[in-house]
């Protein structure tokens, strides 16, 4: 009996021989789709526990300052002061809005994004989301700039909204553009240490005097870099008051924090917010 | 092509095809946004509007990488054919979810600013001196921009109209959105995520393309050689006893289109083997109702003058032929298109 | 204007110029540049919108010369 000598046309009938091979091909492409979508959804790295409140406006009591960004100090029940950055709803800052209440006492009326021991607030999307409040404005007192000495860092600049919860992940070369943008827009930047044993520390960015500092560290925003500054606390706040001529991009991901000085004074910096750690 | 133009001719095996596709897609994206929010996600998971993106986005990426894979396939092995023959499809769907990716990562990333979002894409990162902090988004709009071209010139209009050899070199293009499709996610989810089991799937999605390629490359190569120029004259090429009942023997020529040698009905004749619809092999296809059949797309060719049966309009080189007791002889110097040429006879000599 | 922004520009000017040519050419100029595109149905002249706005400026060429060529015969 002469060999079949099957010949495939598309808009005929499929030889059995092809129709067989199609369907186990079919499959096998399938399989390998499904199973690529379980690879890759499986090992995206977990997001951090930043929350972003959506559901709720929250109205605070508290002093707003311009040191170097808008914020609002607001008092915990025991007296210590606890500091909310403060935005707008899309990639702005509250600059504009803040403006008229700086060192005032106020009410603010806003969405919260909370990580781990940071705030930000934004602004109710309403006409006047701050009023002046009848509290006396000497009952909040921020503290000085307290600096713990000079240290090089590394991490990554970047935004504060996103990263303490707006965005999941907030963080990272995908969101360099969206970080960009936002700190364009003037919301605080934050410097973004991640330490040997999987914990973060965020502190706020400003310039070598404490001031506020932007166009310098666009270029560099999301990058994994080292910079050199001063660090300390502005009340409950970690800050770092860099030299931005020192930032300098580091080849691969940023890897743990190296600190030039003692690992005490890292252990003090990144768990001083922790109320266990004393 | 000699009929009227509809946006596509159905047939039963593109309807499954198509099927297939679209199941195989949704199946993708349901899985992934699944798994990545609620079954083995992690405890703090990627938020919705990003991990739509990444799902768009690896699913674009994969389909692209099936896709390519199909040509060398269907070179290798025939039984490939079938994915060749609606390719097409694939490729217009794995420009739209292409598409849908760049649309929900630019409403995300750059929307809500002072700064327009479809400039920002462009200009907001602008460190293109440095790799590391390279923009990786011109990559994405490069193969997007690419694959859009090519999803819209899918139709046999385009192919006619805009010349084969234009509409193939653009159809070339598939490969830089390819490269620029692995630039756009080294340079983008590669640095900010570190799994490495996505590095190893993109690299090895990319290996395997190439490694296809090659085999499929060398494997024509090998079967190509020849010694043969079309100015020879006539040139002994098979037996008669050589060739299966309605196939070809290939004939090749140094510096001239491949020719195809046909035995039917006890009749040898000689053709281009080049489909004149996307040059697809005439020497592999088989004479199906007394005409070649191009086993790509089924076009089909009158082999004793080159040309289409009407209404279709395509014509191909015809080669002259004798026979000389046993042995097949060509002229390898083509005639102009759809010219007539008797046949030889079988064991009239 | 740095040249990152002047892609977007352009690309934009490109395809703004490409639409309205398009729409042009598929409702007037399909059957010009090829005979058995007469009397195409409405989904078919939508269908080849798009790369008639990609490649508006070979499809303006290939009018010209067919113009020019009819011109000669």
């Amino acid at each position: 009996m002469a060999p079949k000598d099957d010949f495939y046309v598309g808009y005929g009938k499929a030889p059995a021989s092809f129709a067989r091979f199609s369907s186990v091909i079919s499959i096998l492409l399938l399989t390998i789709a499904a199973l690529s979508a379980i690879a890759w959804a499986m090992t995206q790295d977990d997001t951090g526990d930043g929350q972003w409140r959506t559901s709720t406006t929250i109205e605070l009591e508290g002093k707003v300052v311009f040191e170097p960004y808008p914020m609002l100090k607001t008092l915990n029940e025991d007296g210590s002061i606890e500091t909310y950055l403060l935005g707008e709803t899309d990639k702005k800052g509250a600059d504009e809005r803040a403006a008229p209440f700086e060192g005032q006492m106020v009410k603010v009326k806003g969405v919260e994004i909370v990580r781990g021991p940071r705030r930000i607030l934004t602004l109710e999307a309403t006409d006047s989301p701050i009023v002046v409040s009848d509290t006396p404005d000497q009952t909040i007192q921020s503290n000085e700039f307290e600096s713990l000495g000079t240290f090089t860092l590394k991490g990554e600049i970047l935004d504060s909204k996103c990263y303490l919860g707006v965005m999941k992940p907030g963080e990272g070369k995908t969101h360099k553009a969206c970080a960009t943008l936002c700190i364009l827009g003037d919301i605080p930047p934050l410097f973004l240490i991640k330490h040997a044993d999987d914990t973060e520390s965020a502190y706020l960015v400003t310039g070598p005097t404490g001031k506020a500092i932007r166009d310098e560290i666009l270029p560099f925003v999301a990058d994994p870099v080292q910079v050199s500054g001063e660090v300390g606390w502005q009340d409950d706040m970690p800050v770092f008051r860099i030299d931005p001529l020192s930032i300098t991009r580091l080849a691969g991901r940023s890897g743990p924090a190296q600190i030039s000085r003692l690992d005490d004074i890292d252990f003090a910096i990144c768990h001083h917010d922790d109320p266990a750690a004393g | 092509m000699g009929v009227g133009y509809q946006v596509v001719q159905w047939n039963k095996h593109k309807k499954i095809y198509d099927g297939l596709l679209l199941g195989g897609v949704v199946l993708y994206l349901v899985g992934f946004i699944v798994i990545g929010s609620v079954i083995f996600a992690k405890e703090n998971p990627v938020q919705v509007p990003i991990l739509l993106m990444r799902a768009f986005g690896s699913c674009a990426f994969i389909m692209l990488t099936m896709i390519l894979m199909i040509g060398p396939l269907a070179r290798l092995n025939d039984k490939f054919l079938p994915l060749l023959y609606n390719r097409r499809h694939f490729g217009v769907l794995t420009f739209i979810i292409g598409l849908l990716h760049a649309l929900v990562a630019t409403v995300w990333y750059h929307f809500f600013s002072d700064v327009n979002p479809f400039l920002s894409i462009f200009t907001t990162n602008n460190q293109i001196t440095n790799l590391q902090a390279f923009p990786f988004e011109l990559f994405g709009i490069l193969a997007l921009l690419i694959l859009f071209v090519m999803a819209a010139t899918s139709h046999d209009f385009w192919l006619k109209n805009l010349s084969a050899p234009f509409w193939k070199t653009l159809h070339m293009f598939v490969y830089v959105a390819y490269g620029a499709l692995v630039m756009h996610i080294a340079l983008g989810y590669l640095q900010s995520e570190s799994s490495v089991v996505v590095p190893i799937l993109v690299a090895a999605s990319f290996g395997l393309v190439i490694l296809l390629h090659l085999m499929a490359g060398f494997k024509d190569a090998r079967e190509s050689a020849t010694n043969i120029k079309s100015g020879a004259g006539w040139i002994a090429v098979a037996a008669v006893g050589d060739i299966p009942e309605s196939r070809a023997h290939t004939v090749n020529v140094a510096d001239g289109e491949r020719i195809a040698v046909f035995k039917y009905d006890g009749k040898i004749s000689a053709i281009s083997a080049v489909c004149a619809h996307q040059n697809g092999p005439l020497d592999e296809g088989k004479i199906i109702d007394g005409c070649v059949t191009c086993p790509w797309h089924g076009y089909q060719y009158d082999p004793a003058n080159g040309q289409s049966p009407p209404p279709y309009t395509e014509k191909i080189h015809t080669y002259k032929v004798k026979l000389e007791g046993d042995m097949i002889l060509v002229d390898p110097k083509p005639l102009p298109p759809g010219t007539p040429v008797e046949p030889a006879r079988i064991g009239s000599e | 204007m740095d040249w990152l922004s002047a892609l977007p520009t352009f690309l934009g000017i490109y395809l703004a110029i490409g639409l309205v040519f398009a729409v042009i050419f598929v409702t007037l100029g399909l059957s010009v540049v090829d005979h058995d595109a007469k009397g195409a149905s409405v989904r078919v002249r939508l269908l080849f919108l798009p790369a008639s706005m990609a490649l508006w400026p070979i499809l303006i060429v290939t009018l010209l010369t067919r113009a020019i060529g009819g011109k000669n015969q």
